[in-house]
């Protein structure tokens, strides 16, 4: 049995609105093993930044936790202490972010950032000379493939071109990350050979360090080739959780199913015909299963109760009564 | 069939001043050098490339929001080579454009029904007193309540908004239209939908699109013509059935490689000799030779001198290469 390295019990968040209060992580359970790469796959507005943010504790001011735990190394990310935040923050857990333009400060070059989160997560432990930092700085950026290391210290961060940016920010949460790396939509907005460059680079380096990895993304696509196992999420709950090949061969929620059907395929086929409806209000969603109301196949007890994730094939979870219940079977 | 819209020889240079404040020097960024490519009625040509490669470019000067620097654009045979404001009104309600995103396409200040009247009342469509009416058909075509003509833009969701502009297009009933990214900024079960209605549409209306994407899987469900833009050329152009099957041009393998994809037969269909390498470069500064070399895994000596000009392996599939040949 591999070692269980987070493990997000039920969390539930909210956002404090004007209109009331958004509940939008309604029990979310995720596990990750040590060297583990999993995915979370949802639509826009499903919650998985929202998840991301909570594990790092970065949420929002108007943000609410309303229950659940994550438990990160068997301690309470919720429960830790603005210190034990800092270390888990500068050792423990870094983030690869969407947009590399907007989480690098364009008045510092790229060489006085990267030595700054160095520096920082080195006070937490060990020696702080400078020429050391600057080593291990070129030694960072020489992993993420970065040509000419040396000179690049010097540029600010509108010298680089957007891929490069990108290999900046994970060449960062490389030099700093012992055991976890969580990366949003890293490569949405690069063009697809460089999605494909940066994306090899980081399962490459992800494998060699042996470091657990979650990657947030909206494309089931790029979800399968890069991860070993995939939650599937749907407006603030986790609908489905199986190893990747398995959800791509052999899907069991109908959300999972016409998300896979609406994606086009490159050995052509046609498209479906989409999801009909739209994703609930968060002010006030659905009593049961948050995707009753557009699906096709839904029972009277949807309605009314919440399905809870089981198991149903030796590691691959669903969370829907179509499998659970005598009625859904026989149906 | 018959040609509708035929681009030949399309250039456009951007000035730009580089230098410091005493020596300053004009530079031309080449976003468009030497476009040509035809388009038959009926026909859904997408135009691919990656940010840079001057698909939207070309859109544009083909709408005349740009004036070319160079090169004609026929319609239905006619010279059109001028800016928007020098075309008779005629012309404009023929050609048509989606842009890419509908929260800044559409006046957040205008409610749908002011929106879809503007064209109606320009174009001279329908008579006053029939608008509401014609409204409400727009709204329909597209599946929309017809209680939507009330309501502002920023009131309903991004796919709803998309099939707004969608429908502002149908106003006019043009023979042409430009689709700019339509779907790149919705999730995919939004783009699903709105695909096939652009399919459905396309049918009803004997619609000719020219698609402008960076999404080659979306293409091979779509398209029925596929041309390949880098650095402001076209590399490689062939019939959709025949570029999927047969890609030629080692731009075209590397974007196809690249791709990624859920199952194993999308998998195997992936050309597995190329990986990507490099960054495409600025259009300010275009290596010499064929723009691809810095790139290319099979470049010749000849590619650092000479810019290959296009040949025609099969009827329809002309590829920009040196490495082919007659």
């Amino acid at each position: 049995m591999s070692e269980l390295l987070l493990n997000i019990n039920n969390l539930m968040v909210g956002y404090k609105v004007f209109d009331g209060l958004l509940k939008v992580l309604d029990g979310v359970i995720v596990k990750v093993n040590k060297g583990e790469r999993i995915g979370i796959v949802g639509e826009t507005g499903s919650g998985k930044t929202t998840t991301a943010k909570a594990i790092l504790r970065i949420l929002p001011r108007t943000a609410r936790i309303l229950g659940g735990e994550i438990l990160f190394q068997n301690k309470d990310v919720l429960k830790m202490s603005r210190s034990e935040l800092s270390v888990l923050r500068g050792q423990g857990i870094s983030m690869i972010f969407q947009d590399p333009t907007a989480s690098l400060n364009p008045v510092f070059t790229v060489g006085s950032i990267i030595s700054d989160v160095i520096r920082y997560s080195r006070t937490l432990s060990s020696s702080n000379k400078s020429s050391q930092i600057k080593e291990t700085a070129i030694d960072a950026f020489r992993l993420a493939s970065l040509p000419d290391p040396d000179r690049l210290l010097a540029n600010y961060p509108f010298q680089l071109s957007g891929g490069m940016r990108q290999r900046v920010c994970i060449a960062m949460a490389l030099a700093t990350a012992r055991d976890l790396i969580i990366a949003d939509e890293p490569t949405t907005n690069l063009d697809v050979t460089i999605q494909d460059q940066v994306l090899k680079l980081i399962k490459e380096l992800v494998d060699k360090k042996k470091t657990s990895f979650i990657l947030i993304t909206h494309s089931l696509a790029v979800a399968s080739e890069m991860t070993e196992r995939i939650y599937v999420m749907y407006a603030g709950t986790i609908i489905e959780q199986a190893n990747t090949q398995d959800l791509f061969e052999k899907p069991y929620h109908p959300y999972t199913h016409a998300l896979l059907s609406c994606i086009p395929k490159l050995s052509g086929g046609g498209i479906a015909l989409g999801i009909p409806g739209r994703m609930p209000n968060y002010l006030n969603p659905p009593l049961g299963c948050r995707f009753s109301p557009r699906c096709p196949q839904a029972l009277p007890v949807c309605e009314k109760e919440k399905p809870p994730l089981t198991e149903i094939e030796p590691g691959h979870e669903v969370a829907c009564f179509l499998f659970t219940t005598k009625q859904g079977v026989q149906q | 069939m018959n040609e509708l819209l035929k681009v030949d020889n399309l250039k456009k240079f951007f000035p730009i001043t580089e230098g410091s404040l005493f020596q300053k020097k004009i530079v031309y960024l080449k976003a468009m050098d030497g476009v040509s490519f035809q388009l038959n009625q009926g026909e859904i040509l997408a135009l691919v490339g990656e940010s840079g490669s001057g698909k939207s470019t070309t859109a544009y000067t083909i709408m005349g929001l740009y004036k070319p620097t160079e090169g004609k654009v026929f319609f239905k045979g006619a010279d059109i080579s001028v800016e928007t404001t020098k075309r008779p009104l005629s012309l404009k309600k023929e050609i048509q454009i989606v842009f890419q995103d509908p929260g800044t396409s559409l006046n957040p200040q205008r409610t749908i029904r002011q929106i879809l009247e503007l064209p109606l009342r320009v174009h001279k469509i329908v008579p006053e007193r029939n608008i509401n009416e014609k409204v409400e058909e727009l709204l329909k075509t597209v599946e929309l309540p017809s209680d939507y003509m009330f309501k502002y833009p920023r009131m309903i969701g991004g796919g709803e908004r998309q099939m707004v502009a969608i429908a502002r297009v149908l106003a006019t009933n043009p023979s042409l239209v430009i689709l700019d990214e339509p779907t790149s900024a919705l999730d995919v079960s939004i783009q699903a939908k709105i695909i096939n209605m652009l399919l459905q549409l396309q049918r009803d209306f004997k619609l000719s699109y020219l698609f402008i994407t960076h999404d080659l899987s979306l293409m091979r469900n779509v398209a029925t013509k596929m041309a390949i833009m880098y650095l402001g050329k076209i590399n490689e152009i062939a019939p959709a059935q025949e570029f999927f099957t047969n890609p030629l041009h080692p731009y075209t393998q590397m974007l196809l490689s690249s791709i990624p994809v859920i199952s194993k037969e999308e998998r195997n269909l992936r050309p597995k000799k190329i990986a990507s390498i490099g960054e495409i470069p600025s259009p300010v500064d275009i290596p010499p030779g064929c723009g691809f070399h810095p790139r290319c895994p099979f470049k010749l000596e000849l590619c650092l001198e000479k810019d290959p000009q296009p040949v025609e392996i099969t009827p329809g599939h002309f590829v920009r290469c040196f490495l082919y040949k007659n």
